[in-house]
């Protein structure tokens, strides 16, 4: 048995390689996958080590933390005083450190999970297990085929040039530890091979949008500062790791598309409630997905010669492979009831081992993560589920300022719309990429909710609300400087209108 | 229809729009406008004239106020925009094109999305003409130098034109107006009778003007429809079935429905409040410096509470319209928009001084216990996670006083007779040629009232986030442009926006130096 794998924990691998990344981590943060795409853009890591080490303070107690005055003696030769530096001084800094390169809490006493706030290319570390390789799948998207022609996208030269830039304020900071050592014995750079896979539909969207959104930064001469570079394309890679999740299965099995109603923050119930829906859609396409790919596996590996209910189950008495304490846990028991419950809800033998397999997995290999859950915690963490904390029983899909300006610069083509375009027209380029629906136009966006069987389960004034809800979001854009609204009532998008 | 009719006619309603009213009432409600001078001038000079903006701006009603100037002429002349098909567009961009080409003057009256429409069509079809309006339409409200010669083309958008001027207000001539008709009704209804005796008296203007300038500096747009219906409503309401027939103008004034009006309650005086006066007027002790007549009733007298509320509340505007002592309650007004009026009306007087203002205002905004008002500072902050509030921000750069700029936001000159007040003050660059790239700061009167706010001690962290990202995006362009300094020494500042502290950091030759050295 020694030699012979775990079958869950192969299905679990093979599952996320055929994704592309590992959607397992209830750690995956904004800046985790910032670190993994810039590394994957560039080719650079760094040793952040001893920046983490001034930056993990001492009022977080931990084993691993030096304290200040090690730290005084250790790093005397980056100090003016020396050794006369006063400890109580190296503490307030630290302290102050703390909330400069650990503004989202992703610093801990150990400098194997932690990654620092990211301005520039010194800060980008190597790779962290709750990145899931998110960065590589990005990647390989920047720099896929689309269109026949293998060109990589301006996205990346924006990330590259913008981590090279490394006189603002944030890095200047950290520039006597990162100047204590040689660039060689911290900077390790690989070059990068681009890709050149074939993207899929759901691929070609994100490709289009990193790309739009470089062009736009340039245009609008965003791209002129690093720092918000670093943010749009980190804030985007994370929306498009959302929204792959979510389309994937419409992708590769002709799933349903699934309305993203987004909810402005005008407190409209029948949105709210319509967008409360929208995300539980999601949570579910995603666990679809997931139900296909493994039963496309199950028939793929032609582990079976047929499907019918006696063999799937004697696999699963005698075939499935168990590590010893799965088994003590009652792993292949666990299994056989849950293929019988599918069965006995009426799925077909296949199908039925396919979904038992998957909550096997939840239930016993990922038990801190599921895909579905990872979608809710990034969602949560990117403001794009809300609101946060528990006050709330179900989250819904909202916006804040940052990532819907994002999102409309990754739709629109600035350039090409030097005269703007109206409201109506976002609405329809928004519905026509990203399935998102801001309620621009009532019918249409109401026919879609009700195809999704959003609209017969939310309240009756939804229809009413829709018109309310994209004026809000107009607001918003206005007060970004990305939309003007003539008294006529007609909102124009556009810049510098 | 008698007058009394027709000034009731004008509040929210088809009547006050200028197409139903006839030659005559258009006459008799004429309020001379710089604009019409404009037009006038304009096409006597074979311009094309565009005139853009609200529906209700009144485009129509200055087109029949100079009907006489365009008989006879050859000016081609299109009333409405609005009303043209997208197929007739095309007729109307083909007559257009001839004006243009033959030097013929053109009046073409449009609302802003039109109007819009209308510049995106004719880009597919005369680039020189499209290029020459948009040249046009950017450059009619400027700061500085203007950068566009006036050629063929004038667009005169009344969206910056501004009713509630306080120098060349419509108020006063509309109440005027309304007394004048109203006259000729005395005797049909009491309480009309007395707003309209009341409308004569120099003070209740003043005082009514005041509200006025506060809304106006508010920055929100209204329309001539919104003024007429307002003093129409503040005069008639005591002769509209739907209200009471001893409803005052004063009560009337924070009572009715329209866009202006809502923005009047804001003001009410009945948020202005001196306990000892409040005592008073609630029992009937005020009794001198009426300039009408001493209110008959007292709150205190009326045992049912809300009626005796109702009263106290009619009370005290009275007071604030009618009484010569009224001065302490007016200076009860919110400072922030004295403050901004002051800061429009004496930008070039004061211009250092409300610069070192906003200045130490923008610090505080990212560290609240900073008072430096020579040195703007630029503040860099980062992180990637938006759902969290920003913790601390750092600032190693500046730019000093003296290489910034305050400059008014003024109609082009060929507009200066347009009634306008400026919206915003513009904070730019000094010695820097005037491209699109210049760092600017639009400081419109909302964000101006909240640096007022921090200038007197309103908790920085209270305001919207909306100021602080307008802000960062302007220290974004100033440091990208290059006109910051470093500050001596090394030096950077760190501000922990959570307890208001600050921690100042040395780097010299790449060495850090924390607050001296030297102690344990």
């Amino acid at each position: 048995m020694a030699n012979v794998k775990d079958t869950l924990d192969e299905y679990g691998e093979r599952i996320c390689s055929k994704l592309g990344f590992s959607p397992i981590s209830n750690s995956t943060k904004p800046l985790t996958i910032a670190n993994s795409l810039f590394r994957a853009c560039s080719g650079i890591t760094c040793d952040i080590r001893d920046m983490h080490e001034w930056v993990a303070c001492e009022h977080k107690a931990g084993p691993k933390i030096v304290s200040s005055y090690d730290l005084r003696v250790k790093y005397k030769d980056i100090l003016l005083h020396e050794e006369d530096e006063s400890v109580e001084e190296i503490r307030e800094v630290r302290f102050i450190f703390d909330k400069i390169f650990n503004p989202d809490s992703t610093v801990f006493p150990q400098h194997k999970d932690s990654v620092l706030n990211i301005p520039s290319q010194w800060f980008v570390r190597n790779t962290l297990r709750a990145e899931g390789q998110i960065g590589r799948f990005i990647f390989n998207i920047l720099s896929g085929v689309i269109d026949g022609k293998e060109e990589i996208s301006p996205a990346v030269k924006l990330i590259t040039n913008s981590l090279r830039c490394d006189d603002d304020d944030i890095t200047r900071l950290m520039k006597p530890i990162i100047t204590s050592k040689p660039e060689a014995e911290r900077k390790t750079s690989k070059e990068v091979q681009p890709s050149k896979k074939e993207l899929n539909f759901t691929e070609q969207i994100i490709r289009r949008g990193f790309d739009n959104l470089a062009e736009n930064m340039i245009f609008t001469g965003q791209a002129q500062n690093s720092l918000l570079v670093l943010q749009r394309m980190a804030n985007y890679a994370v929306f498009s790791i959302f929204f792959y999740l979510i389309d994937v299965n419409h992708c590769e099995y002709k799933g349903d598309r699934v309305p993203l109603m987004l909810a402005s923050n005008a407190e409209l119930g029948a949105i709210e409630r319509a967008s409360e829906l929208s995300f539980i859609s999601c949570k579910r396409m995603v666990e679809e997905y997931i139900t296909n790919v493994l039963e496309d596996m199950i028939i793929a590996d032609q582990i079976l010669l047929r499907y019918d209910d006696d063999i799937c189950r004697n696999y699963i008495e005698r075939n499935v492979v168990l590590e010893e304490k799965k088994e003590s846990s009652n792993a292949r028991e666990a299994l056989l009831q849950y293929y019988d419950t599918y069965i006995a809800n009426g799925e077909a033998p296949v199908r039925a081992l396919a979904r038992a397999i998957q909550f096997a997995l939840y239930t016993f290999t990922y038990k801190n993560c599921t895909p579905s859950e990872f979608l809710y915690y990034l969602g949560v963490r990117s403001g794009f589920v809300g609101p946060r904390g528990n006050a709330t029983k179900y989250k819904r899909l909202m916006i804040n300022r940052f990532t819907l300006e994002t999102i409309v610069l990754s739709t629109v083509c600035l350039q090409e719309f030097s005269d703007g375009l109206e409201l109506s027209e976002l609405g329809q380029l928004l519905r026509d990429k990203y399935c998102i629906l801001i309620g621009t136009d009532t019918d249409e966006d109401y026919s879609i909710l009700e195809q999704a069987n959003i609209a017969q389960e939310a309240p009756e004034d939804l229809r009413g609300e829709l018109a309310d809800n994209a004026k809000a979001i107009s607001d918003m854009l206005i007060t970004i400087g990305l939309a003007k609204r003539y008294a006529d009532g007609v909102t124009i998008i556009g810049w510098g209108l | 229809m008698n007058n009394l009719s027709f000034v009731k006619k004008l509040y929210n309603g088809k009547g006050c729009y200028s197409d139903s009213m006839t030659e005559e009432e258009i006459k008799l409600l004429h309020i001379r406008s710089g604009v019409e001078d404009i037009v006038i001038q304009m096409l006597s000079e074979n311009r094309m004239v565009f005139l853009t903006g609200n529906p209700g701006d009144g485009k129509t009603y200055i087109i029949r106020a100079i009907e006489e100037n365009l008989k006879n002429s050859e000016v081609y002349v299109e009333t409405d925009l609005n009303s043209i098909s997208d197929d007739q567009l095309l007729t109307v961009i083909e007559r257009l094109l001839l004006c243009y080409k033959e030097n013929r003057s053109c009046l073409i009256a449009a609302n802003e999305f039109p109007f819009y429409k209308l510049i995106k069509k004719v880009k597919a079809i005369s680039r020189e003409l499209y290029d020459e309006i948009n040249d046009i339409k950017r450059n009619v409200i400027i700061c500085g130098y203007p950068t566009v010669q006036l050629n063929r083309i004038c667009i005169i958008d009344l969206n910056e034109r501004n009713l509630l001027d306080k120098d060349r207000s419509f108020v006063v001539p509309i109440i005027n107006k309304f007394t004048t008709l109203l006259s000729s009704e005395a005797g049909s209804n009491k309480m009309l009778d007395y707003n309209v005796q009341a409308l004569k008296q120099e003070h209740i203007i003043v005082q009514l003007s005041r509200i006025f300038d506060f809304i106006a500096m508010g920055g929100e747009h209204f329309v001539i429809r919104d003024i007429l219906g307002t003093i129409s409503f503040v005069i008639t309401a005591c002769a509209r079935e739907e209200f009471d027939s001893d409803i005052a103008y004063y009560d009337a004034f924070f009572s009715g429905q329209n866009e202006l009006m809502n923005s009047a309650a804001e003001f009410d005086p009945v948020f202005l409040s001196i306990p000892s006066m409040d005592e008073k007027l609630w029992n009937g002790e005020i009794t001198d410096g009426w300039l009408l007549e001493a209110p008959k009733e007292w709150p205190k007298n009326i045992t049912d509470v809300e009626a005796a509320t109702k009263l106290f509340k009619s009370i005290k505007r009275k007071f604030y319209f009618e009484n010569i002592y009224a001065k302490d309650l007016t200076e009860l007004y919110p400072t922030d928009y004295l403050e901004c009026e002051r800061i429009f009306v004496n930008l070039q007087r004061d211009k250092r001084k409300i610069k070192q203002m906003l200045i130490s205002s923008i610090n505080k905004l990212f560290l609240p216990t900073n008072d430096e008002k020579e040195k703007l500072r630029i503040w860099t902050g980062l992180n990637y996670d938006f759902t969290r509030e920003r913790g601390a921000v750092v600032s190693s750069k500046y730019i000093a006083e003296g290489d910034l700029d305050l400059q008014y936001a003024e109609p082009i000159k060929w507009l200066e007779e347009m009634e306008y007040t400026p919206r915003f003050i513009v904070m730019t660059v000094r010695n820097k040629k005037a491209t699109q790239e210049t760092p600017r700061l639009e400081i419109n009167s909302n964000l101006l009232r909240a640096l007022v706010n921090i200038k007197n001690g309103y908790p920085a962290g209270l305001l919207s986030k909306q100021y602080e990202n307008e802000l960062t995006q302007f220290m974004y362009k100033l440091e990208t442009s290059g006109c910051t300094s470093n500050y001596n020494d090394g030096e950077i500042i760190i501000a922990n926006r959570s307890d208001g502290n600050y921690k100042r950091i040395y780097i010299e030759d790449n060495k850090y130096s924390f607050g001296g050295g030297g102690t344990y």
